[in-house]
C-alpha cells in the first residue's frame, strides 16, 4: 500500500499472486518471490540533480515531472518474479495538485505568523478533511501502480475513512494513547482492504493481541526515558544554583545539552521501533486470495538507516538524499516477499476510473505520509 | 537481432515471452509457440527512457510488452517517449552535465539564500499595509499580556523620562513614528527588551533594574529602534516561512524525513536573525554616536545581561544555535564603535 514518497516503490510491492489461485486454500506449494531492487545510487544522483536543476530553471514546473521520473526510477528498478512495477501518473495531474497543495501550505505558512485566526481555521479545517485526502492519496498511488499490466485500485469512499483516520484517532487522544494499537488495526484494515489488484481484493485479518505488545514495549520506554530525563534536567537546575560560575557551569550547559540530544533520539528510536513493528503488523496480516506477505524489517536495521541517512544528509547538505533514498529501497526490498499458494498468472482487469491527484499531492507537500507501507 | 522481451495481455497478469524485431515500419512480435503478430510503430506508445529501468510497451490491443532498455529501441521509436522527459534522460546520461547541475543548484541554492530571498523579504515588508503589521503584533502583545506582562513597579517619574529620552533619541530617524515604548513587569520573561513588527517597543522591569544608569537603558532601546528601522520582525517572518517552502521544494520529493529538512532549516533561520542583531547593533551603535552618546554603554549592558547566564550556556552548542550573536562578539563590536569616536 502506498505510502510516502520515496517509499513507494517497497509499498506497492504487493503485487500479487494469483488470484484465482486455485482457490485450493493450501495447494500446499507455496512459492516464495522476494522483490529484487536494482537502482544504484550513482545513477540516481544523476536523475536527482537534473530534476533539481529543471525544477529551480523551470521555477518549479518541472517538479511534477521530476516527482514521475523519481517514482518511475524507483518501480521500475523493483521486479518481483521476473516483472517490474511500473507508475502510470501523469505529469499533469501531479501539477495541478502541486499548485494546489503550494498554495496551502503558503496560506498555512503566512497565516501562521500574521494571521492567527485564518491559521487556525486553516488547519482546524485540514485537520477535517485530512480522511479524505488520505482516501484520494491512496486512490491516486493504488491506481497509478501496475505489475504486469494491471493496476492496483483502491476504492473505499472519502467518508469511511473518517472512522479510522479521525474517529478512532480522537478516541486515541482523548484516552491518552491507550487506544492507539486498535486505531493502527483500523487503519491498516481500511487500508489493506481497501486495496485490490486488479479484481481481487487484499484482505486483512489483524487482531489486538498482536497489536498492543508494541506499543506497550513503547510506553514503558517512553516513560522511563521521560522520568530518566526528568530526573536529570532537575537535577543540572539544582546544580546550576549552585555553580554559576566557572568551568563546572560550563560543564553543565555540554550536559544539558547531551541531555536534550539523548532525549530526541531516544524519542527518535522509538519512533522507528513503532513505524517498523506496525508496518511488518500490515503485511504479515493480508492476503491476497490465496496469497500472504511477508514484511521483516528489523527495527536495529531501521534506525541504523534512519539515523545514518539523516547524519549523511545533513553533513553534506542533502547531497547523499540519493544514496538515502536508494539504500532504503533496497533494504525494504531484502526483507519483503510475497509467499504465493499456487499460480500468480490468474488476476483479472477491472474497469478503469479516473481520480484527481490533489489528494495525494496535498499529503505529500505536507508531508504528512501515511506510515503504513513504510 | 530480436530483442526478448515479456508480454501481457493487459487483461489478466499471465505472462508470455515474446520476441521483439522491427521491419518496414512494424515492431513484430514472435512468441515462443511460433505464433507472431505485428504493429505499426506509430500505434505503440513507449514509456520514456529512465536509468536502466525496463521499457513498457503499450499495443494498441491494450496489451504491454516489458522489455529491458537496448539501443535498437531508439532506433525503431526514435524519441516517441516525448520531448520533456527525453531531454531530461539526455541530460542524466552525461557526467559532464549531472556535475553541472549539481553545481548550480547548489550555487542558486545558495545564492538565493543569501541574496535573493533577503532582498525578496526586504521588498515584501516594505510593501506590507501597516494594518498586518498591527495586526500581527496584537496577537502577540494579547498573548504576552495574558501570560506574562504585569504593570510595571518603575517609579511613574523614571518611565516618563525613559519615554522621553527615547522619543528623543529617535526623533527624525527613519519610521520613528510608529515606535511606541512601553515599559512592563514581566518576572517570566526576566531582563529582556524587544520590538514588534508595528513599532511597540518593550521593555521591562527587570531589565531597567538591572542597568546602572538610563543611558544603559536607551543603548538596548536603540538596538530595538534599529530592528523596527529595518522592519527585521516581517522580514523576519517571511524569510524563515521561505526557507521551508524552498527546502520543501528542493528535498520535499526527496528525503521522506521532514527532520532532514527542517535541522538545516532551523540553522538557516537563526543565521538570519543573527544578522539582524548584527544589524541592529550597528544602527543602535551609529544612532547613540550621533546623539553624542557613547555605544560603552550598550557593552556594559550586555555585560550585565550576560552575567546573569550561565557560562556553559553562552559559549557552548547552545549559543551557536541561539538567535543572537554570542555577548562576546556584540560587546567587543560596541567597544570598537566607541573607540572609533575618539
Amino acid at each position: 500500500m502506498p505510502a510516502t514518497p520515496g517509499e513507494g516503490t517497497m509499498s506497492e510491492a504487493i503485487p500479487a499472486r494469483p488470484a484465482a489461485a486455485m482457490a485450493a486454500a493450501g495447494t500446499g506449494r507455496v512459492v516464495r518471490h522476494q522483490p529484487a531492487f536494482a537502482g544504484r545510487a550513482g545513477e540516481y544522483f544523476g536523475i536527482w540533480f537534473v530534476n533539481l536543476l529543471l525544477g529551480i530553471v523551470t521555477l518549479g514546473i518541472y517538479s511534477a515531472w521530476a516527482k514521475v521520473r523519481s517514482e518511475r526510477y524507483f518501480y521500475g528498478n523493483t521486479t518481483l518474479a521476473g516483472s517490474s512495477f511500473d507508475y502510470l501518473a501523469d505529469p499533469i495531474a501531479i501539477l495541478k495538485g502541486r499548485l494546489i497543495a503550494y498554495a496551502v501550505v503558503i496560506a498555512l505558512l503566512l497565516s501562521s505568523k500574521f494571521l492567527p485566526i485564518l491559521y487556525f481555521a486553516l488547519i482546524l479545517a485540514l485537520f477535517a478533511l485530512m480522511p479524505l485526502i488520505i482516501v484520494l492519496g491512496l486512490r491516486f498511488r493504488a491506481r497509478n501502480s501496475a505489475w504486469r499490466g494491471l493496476s492496483f485500485r483502491f476504492d473505499r469512499e472519502g467518508g469511511a475513512a473518517y472512522g479510522p483516520f479521525l474517529g478512532w484517532q480522537l478516541l486515541s487522544a482523548i484516552t491518552g494513547t491507550l487506544l492507539y494499537p486498535l486505531m493502527k488495526l483500523k487503519q491498516h484494515e481500511f487500508v489493506a482492504g481497501g486495496h485490490r489488484f486488479g479484481r481481487k481484493r487484499f484482505e486483512f485479518a489483524g487482531d489486538a493481541s498482536r497489536y498492543y505488545p508494541p506499543y506497550l514495549v513503547a510506553l514503558g520506554i517512553g516513560a522511563g526515558l521521560m522520568l530518566a530525563f526528568g530526573i536529570a534536567f532537575s537535577a543540572a537546575i539544582f546544580a546550576g544554583v549552585h555553580a554559576a560560575e566557572g568551568p563546572a557551569a560550563q560543564a553543565l550547559g555540554v550536559g544539558v545539552v547531551a541531555a536534550l540530544v539523548l532525549f530526541y533520539a531516544g524519542m527518535f528510536a522509538l519512533g522507528i521501533f513503532l513505524r517498523v513493528r506496525y508496518a511488518n503488523l500490515l503485511w504479515n496480516n493480508t492476503r491476497l486470495g490465496p496469497h500472504r506477505f511477508e514484511s521483516s524489517l528489523r527495527v536495529r536495521d531501521m534506525m541504523w538507516l534512519y539515523a545514518s541517512n539523516l547524519v549523511a544528509i545533513v553533513c553534506t547538505l542533502g547531497l547523499a538524499v540519493p544514496w538515502a533514498m536508494i539504500r532504503l529501497a533496497r533494504y525494504r526490498a531484502a526483507h519483503f516477499a510475497v509467499l504465493a499458494d499456487g499460480g500468480i498468472d490468474d488476476f483479472v482487469r477491472d474497469q478503469e476510473r479516473e481520480h484527481a491527484a490533489a489528494g495525494a499531492e496535498l499529503i505529500d507537500a505536507l508531508d504528512v505520509g501515511i506510515d503504513l507501507g513504510l | 537481432m530480436p530483442l526478448p522481451a515479456t508480454w501481457y495481455d493487459g487483461e489478466s497478469s499471465r505472462a508470455r515471452a515474446v520476441r521483439l524485431g522491427c521491419a518496414q515500419g512494424m515492431l513484430q512480435l514472435a512468441f515462443d509457440d511460433a505464433e507472431t503478430r505485428q504493429w505499426p510503430l506509430e500505434s505503440v506508445a513507449i514509456n520514456p527512457r529512465l536509468g536502466r529501468t525496463p521499457r513498457i510497451l503499450r499495443l494498441p490491443d491494450g496489451a504491454r510488452v516489458e522489455v529491458a532498455d537496448s539501443p535498437e529501441l531508439e532506433a525503431w521509436f526514435q524519441g516517441a517517449g516525448g520531448r520533456i522527459e527525453g531531454f531530461a534522460d539526455w541530460l542524466e546520461r552525461r557526467r559532464g552535465a549531472i556535475i553541472a547541475s549539481a553545481a548550480l543548484v547548489l550555487a542558486a541554492t545558495l545564492l538565493f539564500l543569501r541574496f535573493g530571498m533577503p532582498w525578496l523579504a526586504r521588498e515584501v515588508a516594505e510593501r506590507m499595509p501597516p494594518a498586518i503589521e498591527r495586526h500581527a503584533s496584537d496577537q502577540v502583545v494579547a498573548m504576552l499580556e495574558r501570560i506574562h506582562f504585569k504593570p510595571s513597579q518603575v517609579p511613574a517619574a523614571r518611565r516618563a523620562s525613559l519615554d522621553r529620552r527615547f522619543r528623543e533619541l529617535v526623533a527624525g530617524e527613519p519610521r520613528s513614528a510608529g515606535m511606541r515604548l512601553s515599559i512592563v513587569r514581566a518576572p517570566g520573561i526576566g531582563p529582556n527588551a524587544f520590538a514588534l513588527p508595528d513599532g511597540r517597543i518593550f521593555v521591562t522591569d527587570e531589565l531597567i533594574g538591572l542597568a546602572e544608569t538610563d543611558e544603559e537603558v536607551l543603548a538596548v532601546l536603540a538596538h530595538e529602534a534599529g530592528h523596527h528601522v529595518h522592519r527585521h520582525g516581517m522580514r523576519g517572518a517571511l524569510e524563515s516561512s521561505s526557507v521551508f517552502v524552498i527546502a520543501g521544494l528542493l528535498f520535499g520529493d526527496a528525503s521522506g524525513s521532514s527532520l532532514a529538512v527542517s535541522i538545516p532549516a532551523t540553522l538557516l533561520t537563526s543565521g538570519f536573525s543573527r544578522g539582524y542583531e548584527r544589524e541592529a547593533d550597528a544602527y543602535a551603535f551609529e544612532l547613540l554616536l550621533r546623539r553624542g552618546q557613547s555605544p560603552k554603554a550598550f557593552a556594559s549592558m550586555m555585560r550585565r545581561l550576560s552575567a546573569g547566564v550561565p557560562k556553559g550556556l553562552e559559549q557552548g552548542p547552545v549559543g551557536y544555535l541561539s538567535t543572537h550573536p554570542l555577548s562576546p562578539e556584540r560587546i567587543a563590536a560596541a567597544e570598537r564603535a566607541a573607540a572609533a569616536r575618539r
